[in-house]
């Protein structure tokens, strides 16, 4: 387990140069910045005391050299630490992406979408602000603090003394009022997203509303959540309003220490005007780092549980890994595909989707896998695709155990058509091309023939550079399935795995693509699964599955012939394809 | 997904006068606080002037006449001054967010009516969670706006106009001289303005775009992983992420010489004090007081000038999010309430359903339903029959108006539906949908829904009657059990039990039944068959029945195919007919077994 800071050690380590340069350009744009009240004492105290104004001039130009080279340093500051953050963003969103690249499948079912991206996006800028912004300014209030505290006790350190002491209450005020406003405001979000839940949730259910003549109470109701959030919110108005107010009165009161305080002390004659208005600026240029400071210490709070959230996704380790290198074994072409005594649970407790599994295909068979809806077919398709780890029993290709394999020799071999077809919004070339096997135009068109999806793509404006998907043309069920298709058979795996990749093509089409595939697959092993009974009659074999186990197997005439489990189902699925005819 | 996100990031025009007028129309209620607002908004700007002003006061009077009680005096006024301020400004400060909160309070209101008021092709053509960011996002862009922009630049406006007029009050000569460098101010934020927003614009749009990546990759990644495709995932992932860190850092440019920049520009008007009015002091035209009030001033500038500089990309975002809250408010319904809805008095037609050639289509020219006639009398019971697809559910969406037909006619008690009220129209027909909807709450909530007057008794009753009361095995309170978000926590069957009950609380004079497909076990089978005869009682009703045994209860089957009605008439002349009801019930009957020897060969061989 990572504690929080662990996680993100290595990253400042990395950047170490350019925080040790962003420190030195603090110290110096300060250590400059605080010089300009003294040259300003002089130029007062020379004015007031001697009304001598010769230099004036000097004085001015001093002024302005100062800043400038003030704000030189104070450039360096920003580019050095807040650019450094950005970088460790950048490394911290690649090391997240590429460890989640390597997780399996279990880990998406459990995590939703929303919160990874959310970690990706929010969590991971929370940690920047942390290491960027929060550092900046805890460096300057530091430097700043550490110069001009000297320097006015220098001036006067009786005066000094009293003027400073309100200066932690602006960075206690800041801290605890940010703590209760944090706090409302994480109240106001939840409220927040329970008024978005409950909206979704009428909207979700408008068909219902609507039949049962709800709507008036559903707008009652939501005036109701409506006006709770309204007041949340003004709880933390009501706080928040009185911040900068609050800040400005406080900061207002030390200048006035320094105009009572001070103001005696230029009447006593004990100390110069130049040094009473010197005082003044210390005292404006210290505030602000004070207030900083406060919020430094949200950042800290809020960087941390953000490193806590990343730390959770860092922590799992990923299910389906590869072998020791020193029982690592390589796989043969053409292997016999096995799967021995196979039973597999999603959530390792109760219910199996697989129980008992065993069965064998040689190179050039192709078999068919049918069984009523959850019975465990897309759970073998998974399985060869090792997105989850096998657990009991064996699956092996060519006499040689899965878990012996390297994930990725293993999955070289396996060549799937999914059963809810996905494509990226890209070009259908790079969809097809994906497995990542350049095609030449020849043999692209080729595999387009193969998917019957060259007509289709005949029709696209820019053939097979349109871009699909959420960016680009919406295809239909069908074209979606066969472009899957063709970009399954780019990939020269020995096993072909069709998971019910034809439901949304016609009959016809798939008698036609289906002949064609048996003569490209010479020696190849194909994985039909499916319920229309034309392609069961096509299989070597079949395999029924029922409730997870194997129910039976056999060619299909074999078994309607003989009767039991398959005879029944296909029974049910010949009258619904009869009836789909009338 | 996507599409919405990207319509989502495109950014207007900063500022359009129609949006603006029909946003401020928002405030008109509170009007009278708004003035509030903005006149104590005035007394801040004066207040703000004030501060260095008493303090020139007091340099120049009690410190160089050593005068301590005097000096006393103005740090007295100094604190009133202070504490003034406070006071203002927190009650300004709330004032001017309860008046967003409150507009929005409203918008938010007025967006959510409006879409309940839609009909459902609406909801078909906008998906859920677009819709839900109008409702809540969108509209809370806009609060920021009326938080923190519209009335905070006339504070912004007047507390400049002060400091300028307190500065050419004070020395007009020193005043010019300290204005020099207005222009190089105003320069400085300009091109900063500038390049920031198009650098947020587009650091906006990568941020947007890199969410929208591991959106879609996480999605598929099991199509990364099974082609074996990480690498080349990783090195997509890396080039918009680099893409994303070079903007990121050429902002960071930005800042990085901005900031400077605004202190330079700082000290040299410092300097040009110290030079030109230290000069005026020492040849008495100035006072030693009124300098340091220049010196003050002077810092009081910036400020506003770099607000009402990030108020633009307030302003921005606010109108590109008022844009589409208004187009939805502007998208009318296609099923309203007709303006004279007819006063039925047709008595002796009360629970007669009626379609007569009815044309049906959701989209274009896809017809669902061809040419639907039928009539069910009053009182009847009609089982509705069909394969999955048939267009059983279209119908019933049709007879409440859910959808409105293209072709032909639907007489509701022999009136056309079309001249009745909606609202009134559904609480006429009850409905049962197919799958039954239950919003998270208590079983009773959910027979309620929301209806308050309805009492307790018949809550209880209902439930009784469908055999909700008692549920388990451990005869729990079933009204009290809880259901989660999307009724989680009920049975398919059970579900089914309190949806019968909404309806028998709300008793309607027509039913329509659109049954679960998905079997329930034996024990809830029974208590459904025994809720279903009740309900039926003294009703007409339209049944879409898959069980036997509901198809059993019919009076008359009508059986739907392809959107045509193909065959009419009882159960038993059906299985005679041996056309589609026969196959549609042979697939229902649980056990094919002594027939399929004989059908399967002969279908497939
Ligand atoms: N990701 C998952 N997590 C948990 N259970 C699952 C998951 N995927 C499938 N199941 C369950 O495993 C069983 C088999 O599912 P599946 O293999 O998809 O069936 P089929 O493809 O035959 O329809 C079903 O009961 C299903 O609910
Ligand atoms: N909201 C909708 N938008 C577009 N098409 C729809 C919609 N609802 C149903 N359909 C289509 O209309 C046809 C009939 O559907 P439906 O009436 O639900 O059939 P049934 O209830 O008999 O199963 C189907 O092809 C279905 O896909
Ligand atoms: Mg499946
Ligand atoms: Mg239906």
């Amino acid at each position: 387990m990572f504690k929080n800071l662990d996680l993100i050690w290595p990253y400042l380590r990395r950047y170490r140069a350019y925080m040790w340069w962003g420190f030195g350009a603090t110290a110096a744009s300060n250590g400059l910045s605080l010089l300009m009240p003294i040259v300003l004492r002089s130029a007062i105290d020379r004015i007031s005391d001697h009304n001598d104004a010769s230099h004036l001039l000097t004085d001015a130009v001093i002024i302005v050299g100062l800043a400038a080279f003030a704000g030189l340093f104070r450039f360096w500051m920003r580019r050095t630490i807040i650019w450094a953050s950005r970088k460790v963003e950048y490394d911290l969103r690649a090391d997240l992406f590429a460890h989640i690249l390597r997780l399996d499948a279990g880990f998406f079912d459990r995590t939703p979408t929303g919160d990874i991206v959310t970690k990706a996006s929010s969590d991971v800028e929370q940690v920047r602000m942390m290491v960027g912004p929060a550092v900046m300014q805890g460096m300057n209030t530091l430097v700043t603090a550490a110069v001009a505290v000297p320097m006015m006790v220098y001036l006067d350190a009786h005066l000094a003394l009293i003027v400073l002491l309100p200066l932690p209450i602006l960075a206690l005020v800041t801290h605890l009022i940010g703590s209760v406003a944090h706090q409302r405001f994480m109240a106001i979000q939840k409220r927040f997203s329970e008024l978005s839940a409950s909206v979704q949730e009428t909207l979700s259910g408008i068909r219902a509303v609507k039949t049962h003549v709800r709507e008036s109470e559903k707008e009652r109701t939501f005036r109701e959540d409506n006006l709770d959030y309204f007041k949340l919110n003004m709880g933390l108005i009501n706080i928040s309003a009185g911040f900068f107010p609050f800040l400005g009165m406080i900061s207002g009161a030390t200048i006035l220490l320094v105009l009572y305080f001070g103001g005696k002390g230029v009447i006593a004659g004990e100390i110069g005007l130049g040094t009473f208005v010197a005082f003044m600026i210390y005292m404006g240029m210290l505030i602000w780092p004070m207030i900083a400071l406060g919020w430094v210490v949200s950042l800290y709070q809020r960087g941390t549980a953000s490193l806590r959230r990343l730390g959770t996704i860092f922590n799992t380790k990923p299910a389906v890994n590869d072998p020791p290198a020193d029982v690592a074994k390589h796989l043969a072409a053409d292997g016999t595909l096995e799967m021995r005594n196979l039973t597999f649970s999603y959530n390792g407790n109760g219910h199996s989707a697989l129980r008992n599994i065993t069965f064998s295909i040689s190179p050039g068979e192709t078999v068919a896998i049918a069984g009523p809806t959850g019975c465990g077919k897309s759970t073998i398709g998974h399985l060869l695709w090792r997105r989850y780890a096998v657990g009991d029993g064996a699956m092996l290709l060519g006499g040689v155990d899965a878990n012996r394999v390297s994930v990725a020799e293993w999955r070289s071999q396996i060549a799937m058509v999914p059963q809810e077809p996905f494509l990226f919004s890209e070009t259908l070339r790079a969809n097809i091309e994906f497995s990542g096997h350049p095609l030449d135009e020849g043999r692209l068109n080729q595999l387009g023939e193969y998917a019957a999806l060259n007509k289709d793509v005949a029709d696209f404006p820019e053939g097979y550079d349109t871009i699909v998907g959420e960016r680009g043309i919406t295809l239909s069920g069908g074209q979606k399935q066969r472009a899957t298709l063709a970009r399954a058979l780019a990939s020269p795996a020995g096993i072909l795995v069709l998971d019910d990749a034809f439901s949304a093509i016609d009959a016809q089409t798939e008698e036609e693509i289906l002949g064609r595939l048996s003569t490209l697959f010479g020696s190849r092993i194909i994985i039909l699964i499916t319920h229309r009974i034309s392609t069961l009659q096509r299989a070597d074999r079949v395999l029924f599955l029922d409730e997870g186990r194997l129910a039976d197997s056999g060619t299909h005439n074999e078994m309607v012939t003989r009767g039991g489990p398959y005879a029944r189902w296909v029974a049910r699925e010949a009258l619904k394809e009869k009836l789909e005819e009338l | 997904m996507s599409e919405p996100f990207f319509e989502d990031e495109a950014l207007g025009k900063a500022y359009d006068h129609r949006l603006m007028r029909r946003l401020l129309g928002y405030l008109r209620p509170y009007r009278w606080s708004a003035a509030a607002a903005v006149f104590l908004l005035l007394l801040l700007a004066i207040l703000q002037v004030a501060g260095p002003w008493v303090m020139a006061k007091a340099i120049d009077g009690p410190v160089q006449s050593h005068d301590i009680p005097g000096l006393l005096k103005w740090i007295l006024i100094y604190a009133a001054v202070l504490a003034g301020t406070f006071a203002v400004q927190y009650v300004q400060t709330i004032m001017t967010q309860w008046i967003g909160q409150r507009a929005m309070l409203d918008l938010r209101a007025q967006v959510f009516n409006h879409v309940l008021t839609m009909d459902m092709r609406f909801f078909d053509r906008n998906p859920v969670g677009r819709l839900l960011t109008r409702i809540t996002s969108d509209v809370n862009a806009l609060n920021e706006l009326f938080a923190s922009g519209v009335v905070t630049i006339f504070g912004d406006v007047f507390t400049l106009l002060g400091i300028i007029g307190a500065m050419l009050y004070l020395n007009v000569k020193l005043a010019l001289v300290t204005f020099a460098v207005l222009p190089l101010l105003v320069a400085a934020t300009l091109i900063f303005k500038k390049k920031v927003r198009f650098s947020y614009r587009e650091v906006r749009r990568l941020v947007a775009r890199m969410n929208s990546f591991w959106q879609e990759h996480l999605t598929g990644m099991s199509i990364v992983q099974g082609f074996n495709r990480e690498a080349a995932t990783m090195a997509k992932h890396q080039e918009e992420n680099a893409e994303l860190r070079r903007t990121n850092l050429q902002s960071i440019l930005y800042y990085a010489v901005f900031f400077p920049v605004i202190e330079l520009i700082g000290a040299i008007s410092l300097a040009l004090i110290v030079w030109y009015g230290g000069g005026h002091v020492v040849a008495g035209i100035l006072t030693f007081g009124a300098l340091t009030a220049f010196v003050q001033y002077a810092e009081r500038f910036y400020s506003p000038i770099r607000d009402l500089a990030e108020k633009y990309n307030i302003l921005q975002a606010a109108m590109a999010s008022s844009e589409r809250v208004f187009k939805l408010l502007d998208t009318k319904p296609g099923i309203t309430i007709p303006a004279a809805s007819v006063d039925k008095g047709a008595k002796a037609k009360d629970g007669e359903v009626v379609f007569d050639h009815v044309w049906f289509a959701y989209q274009g020219e896809d017809w669902v339903l061809k040419d639907v006639s039928f009539t069910v009398s009053p009182g009847e019971t009609v089982a509705l029959v069909g394969a999955t697809g048939a267009g059983k559910t279209s119908i019933a969406n049709l007879i409440t108006r859910l959808y409105d037909f293209q072709q032909g006619q639907i007489l509701v008690d022999g009136i056309d539906i079309r001249q009745w009220d909606p609202h009134v129209l559904r609480q006429r027909v009850g409905t049962v949908s197919q799958d039954v909807f239950l919003f998270s709450g208590s079983v009773a909530d959910n027979i309620r829904m929301g209806r308050d007057e309805m009492t307790g008794e018949t809550v209880a009753a209902a439930a009784e009657k469908v055999g909700l009361a008692r549920l388990g095995r451990d005869q729990e309170d079933g009204l009290a059990r809880m259901v989660g978000e999307r009724g989680s926590g009920l049975s398919v069957g059970e579900k089914q039990l309190v949806a019968f009950a909404r309806v028998v609380a709300d008793d309607p004079g027509i039913l329509i039944l659109d049954e679960a497909t998905s079997s329930v076990d034996h024990e809830t089978e029974a208590r459904i068959q025994a809720a279903l005869e009740l309900l039926f009682a003294n009703r007409t009703n339209i049944v879409v029945a898959h069980r036997l045994s509901t198809i059993r209860n019919a009076n008359r089957i009508l059986v739907l195919h392809k959107g045509r009605v193909r065959e009419e008439g009882t159960h038993d002349q059906l299985v005679a007919q041996r056309g589609i009801y026969y196959y549609l019930d042979s697939l229902q009957t649980p056990s094919l077994e002594p027939e399929s020897g004989e059908i399967a060969p002969r279908m497939v061989g």
